[in-house]
């Protein structure tokens, strides 16, 4: 008590240096009080302010404060101090208002006797009110389940009395049974009674024995706020999302979620399992506790689902593997390798390498198990999901993904996706001879396919059989003639060999693939393709008049644009056009169609670049350095980041330099750290010519593209990763690691680069001796993962 | 993500036809223009399993943990029609224990 005083004497202390009349110093407390919830110590100073006779300070201020600290002992539970207070303010202040405050905290309290004798007090518009409503059905509640302290109470020709013995009556006949009563009793409770929601909720639980979805539908209709509404609305409950029914169970006394799942219909069996999900409800997850759950009640989920949802527990939770064991009296071998490489996958701080074995491990397991139907399969996914794995790992992951991959298609030949990779890493390593051998397989295996048609068109325009590429995207086509692609590499594939035979000095053949080309033209962009190139065949053959007039025509169907003016040069001197007359009839195309490039312009000549490339056009880099300077200008265009990336990878292949400079400086300014554009800017410094590069970077070049290199695999960018590596190979490490190590001490040595030193491949997995037949948990043939 | 075979309602050894069978009826049930979200848990479903292929895939690769509601989904599925009439005193308790008052201030 002294504490106090003395804490309020601090309080009311002025600073130093002040000096508040007593009255505004009271005043001023208040108001801080007040603001700050205090509202004890706010009602004193009110008091004394009172007291003072203060003007601006009346009763009701003080009953404002009593009522807000009546609530705030409320909300934390003190009802019956919340009750003692609104006495006080009553007395003190003389108000009454708020009744239906008092009641439920009284009713709260345990103090019916006083809330019944206020209850009683209240007129009609307070009975009809939510609340009124809520608190007569409370008292309902209290009187059917013979509460005496509340009968008691109520004067004897109460309506809650008076209709009691129907509402009685109606609640033993429903749960006997008896629907001749039930009905009998519930015709007797009038519209008007406090129990009718009682009646209602009776009538609609029959009515779910006879109609579910109507019973259901009455049981939804009853949205009272006593307790015969809540039940309602759980077991109507049953028709919502099983996540909703599960925590609406949880938020429920224990008794009535048994008796709420009987009523949803559920049979005893289920119910230990229920209380085991509703006793996790809103915890975070574990896997340990969802192991539990399901080994202990594995009969009533299913054995089927057991064991499914076992498996994927199991991944989260490896040393629940020693409980599983223990209550099947032993595990297949083939699944706990499984879920111990599952786990080290989850685990992000697994070591890659023991990642790799683990799933090396579990396919040792699976090519040893006897003959099963799933069993190669298997095996093929497994080297492929090793492959995946293996393609992440800057440093000699490409060639085992390779490999893996390679070896998966022993298993599994059918595997359209894994082919079109093989592939493509083939290409990409510039071994078209063993991406041709794989392609005939891929054929060979899949001989309907069109993707992979589309693929052998692709390899052969690259191998620069145009005429077999245009075999195989017509076989494609005619497959499936809606399919665009297809279309799109007919054309190209004759549009090439037209090229060749031009430059062969072979115009007729060449007029007669073009003519071929325009009826397999279905839009303006690729009828306009062919018509410029039907132009530049009548520039090489010197008809300059009928040339003009078919590349002005084609050029403007072509939109005009980067694509078309790339097509006009590259094209032009791949046919044996001329520099000067080329250079000529482009400007005169220019001057009259030329239009501004805009970002979209630009976009859509990047597919034609990638043709280009694919063809090893000859007079691509020459094409380029012709639009260099509009190129150099539409670095300012605004493309998008990725879009920049793009452009940037383009211009560097065809090494146009001074406009990937532009293009990464205008980069630079959104996107700062980027580590690909260091290795940009790197290669535009030295021109990409990697003598220049090895002779002239310095060390502070080198540790900014390594840690532009740490970056990417940070981030996981493997392919930004895999140019810097290769960008810096170009440099003599040899020769710089020696250099560095005459520098170092011993304990440095492998501080040098560890990171780029190569890597030796890994072991694969000897196939280990005979593992123990599987017991009890699969069957013969069925996969035991 | 719910188990496919348990949403679908196939069991693990049924064929691609039954599968296929069981996300037809599935979608007559749950249309996409009346019921989008359960339409797409369908159709998510039923990629997880609709071949030899897939449902090989799942099994060997599936780490998701399972969620409360996807355990309680067969429970919920075992309901009878009839259902189970509590008995009098039973319900009293209940109705009782869900006596709970409104916040007033609320």
């Amino acid at each position: 008590m002294s504490r106090k005083k003395v804490t309020r004497t601090e309080k009311r202390r002025p600073p130093a240096g002040q000096s508040l009349p007593p009255g505004e110093e009271l005043r001023e407390a208040l108001s801080r009080h007040q603001a700050a919830g205090r509202l004890r110590e706010a009602i004193d100073c009110c008091k004394q302010l009172l007291q003072a006779a203060a003007p601006g300070i009346s009763r009701d201020t003080l009953a404002e404060l009593y009522l807000s600290r009546s609530e705030q002992l409320a909300h934390k539970g003190l009802y019956r101090e919340a009750a003692a207070l609104w006495e006080t303010r009553r007395e003190q202040c003389g108000r009454e208002d708020g009744q239906e405050r008092l009641i439920v905290w009284l009713l709260q309290a345990g103090q019916p006797q006083r809330a019944i004798k206020a209850y009683l007090r209240q007129d009609n518009g307070y009975l009809g009110s939510p609340a009124g409503r809520a608190v007569t059905g409370f008292l309902a509640v209290q009187v059917l389940a013979g509460n005496g302290a509340v009968v008691r109470e109520l004067p004897a020709g109460h309506l809650l009395l008076q209709h009691l013995p129907p509402a009685r009556a109606a609640l033993a006949a429903y749960c006997a049974g008896d629907q001749a009563a039930l009905a009998a009793s519930l015709a007797a409770i009038p519209f008007r009674s406090p129990y009718r929601d009682l009646r209602q909720l009776l009538s609609g639980l029959q009515r779910l024995e006879e109609d579910r979805s109507a019973g259901v539908q009455a049981l939804a209709g009853l949205a009272s706020p006593s307790a015969f509404g809540r039940l309602a609305q759980l077991v109507a409950a049953q028709e919502q999302p099983v996540a909703a029914r599960l925590a609406g169970l949880a938020a429920i006394p224990g008794e009535a979620q048994e008796v709420v799942a009987g009523l949803w219909g559920l049979p005893p069996a289920t119910w230990p399992c229920l209380q085991g999900l509703i006793r996790l409800q809103g915890l975070p997850p574990s896997p340990r506790e969802l192991l539990k759950l399901v080994l202990s009640h594995g009969e009533v989920l299913g054995p089927d689902l057991g064991r499914r949802l076992l498996r994927r527990i199991l991944a989260h939770d490896p040393a629940g593997l020693a409980m599983v064991r223990k209550q099947q009296g032993g595990l297949d071998p083939l699944l706990e390798l499984r879920v111990q490489a599952l786990a080290l996958e989850l685990d992000r701080h697994a070591a890659p390498d023991a990642l790799e074995e683990a799933w090396q491990e579990v396919l040792a397991a699976v090519t040893e198990e006897a003959d099963h139907s799933w069993q190669p399969l298997a095996a093929a996914m497994i080297l492929r999901h090793l492959a995946d794995h293996a393609d992440t790992d800057p440093v000699g992951g490409r060639e085992r993904a390779f490999d893996y991959r390679v070896e998966s298609l022993a298993f599994d030949p059918l595997d359209k996706k894994t082919y079109q990779t093989v592939i493509a890493n083939c290409v990409a390593a510039n071994d078209l001879r063993e991406a041709n051998r794989w392609l005939e397989r891929a054929i060979r295996h899949l001989p309907e396919d069109g993707e992979i048609r589309l693929a052998a068109a692709g390899l052969a325009l690259r191998r620069g059989a145009c005429r077999k590429a245009a075999g195989y995207a017509a076989d494609a086509l005619a497959r499936d003639p809606l399919n665009q692609e297809a279309r799109g590499v007919l054309i190209n594939s004759l549009l090439a060999q037209a090229v060749k035979q031009a430059a062969a000095g072979k115009p007729q053949l060449a007029a007669k693939g073009l003519a071929h080309a325009l009826r397999e033209a279905r839009t303006d962009a690729f009828h306009g393709t062919v018509i410029l190139t039907q132009g530049l065949l009548e520039l090489v053959q010197g008809h300059d008049q009928e040339a003009w007039d078919l590349m002005a025509r084609g050029y403007q169907l072509r939109g005009g644009g980067m694509a078309a003016d790339l097509r006009t040069l590259v094209t032009g001197r791949d046919m044996g056009v001329t520099r000067p007359r080329l250079i000529k009839m482009h400007r005169r195309l220019l001057a009259s169609f030329g239009r501004p490039w805009d970002r979209q312009t630009v976009l859509d000549a990047l597919p034609l670049i990638r043709l280009y490339e694919t063809l090893a056009a000859p007079h691509l880099a020459w094409g380029m350095a012709q639009l260099e300077e509009r190129l150099t200008a539409a670095a300012e265009l605004p493309f998008s980041p990725e879009e920049q990336q793009q452009l940037c990878q383009t211009l560097a292949a065809c090494q146009c330099f001074r406009a990937l400079a532009a293009l990464v400086d205008r980069a630079r300014q959104s996107q700062p750290e980027a580590p690909i554009l260091v290795y940009f800017e790197s290669l535009c410094r030295y021109r990409g010519n990697s003598k220049r590069f090895r002779k002239e970077a310095g060390m502070r070049e080198i540790d900014r593209l390594l840690e532009a290199r740490a970056d990417a695999i940070s981030a996981s960018d493997w392919p930004c990763a895999e140019l810097i590596t290769q960008w810096l190979g170009q440099l003599d490490y040899q020769m710089h690691q020696l250099e560095m190590l005459l520098e170092m001490d011993d304990d440095d040595e492998n501080d040098f680069f560890p990171d780029l030193l190569p890597l030796p491949p890994p072991e694969r997995k000897k196939p280990r001796g005979q593992a123990p037949k599987p017991p009890r948990l699969f069957d013969d043939d069925e996969c035991p993962f | 993500m719910i188990d496919p075979y348990l949403l679908l309602d196939v069991p693990e050894d049924a064929g691609d036809d039954a599968v296929q069978e069981a996300y037809l009826r599935r979608v007559r049930q749950y249309p996409p223009d009346r019921a989008p979200a359960e339409f797409q848990e369908t159709r998510a479903a039923f990629e997880l399993i609709r071949s030899q292929r897939e449902r090989l895939h799942h099994a060997l690769f599936c780490t998701e943990l399972p969620g409360l509601a996807e355990i309680a989904l067969p429970l919920m599925r075992q309901a009878k029609p009839a259902p189970r009439r509590p008995g009098e005193a039973q319900l009293l308790k209940v109705l009782a224990a869900l006596a709970v008052l409104p916040n007033p201030e609320a």
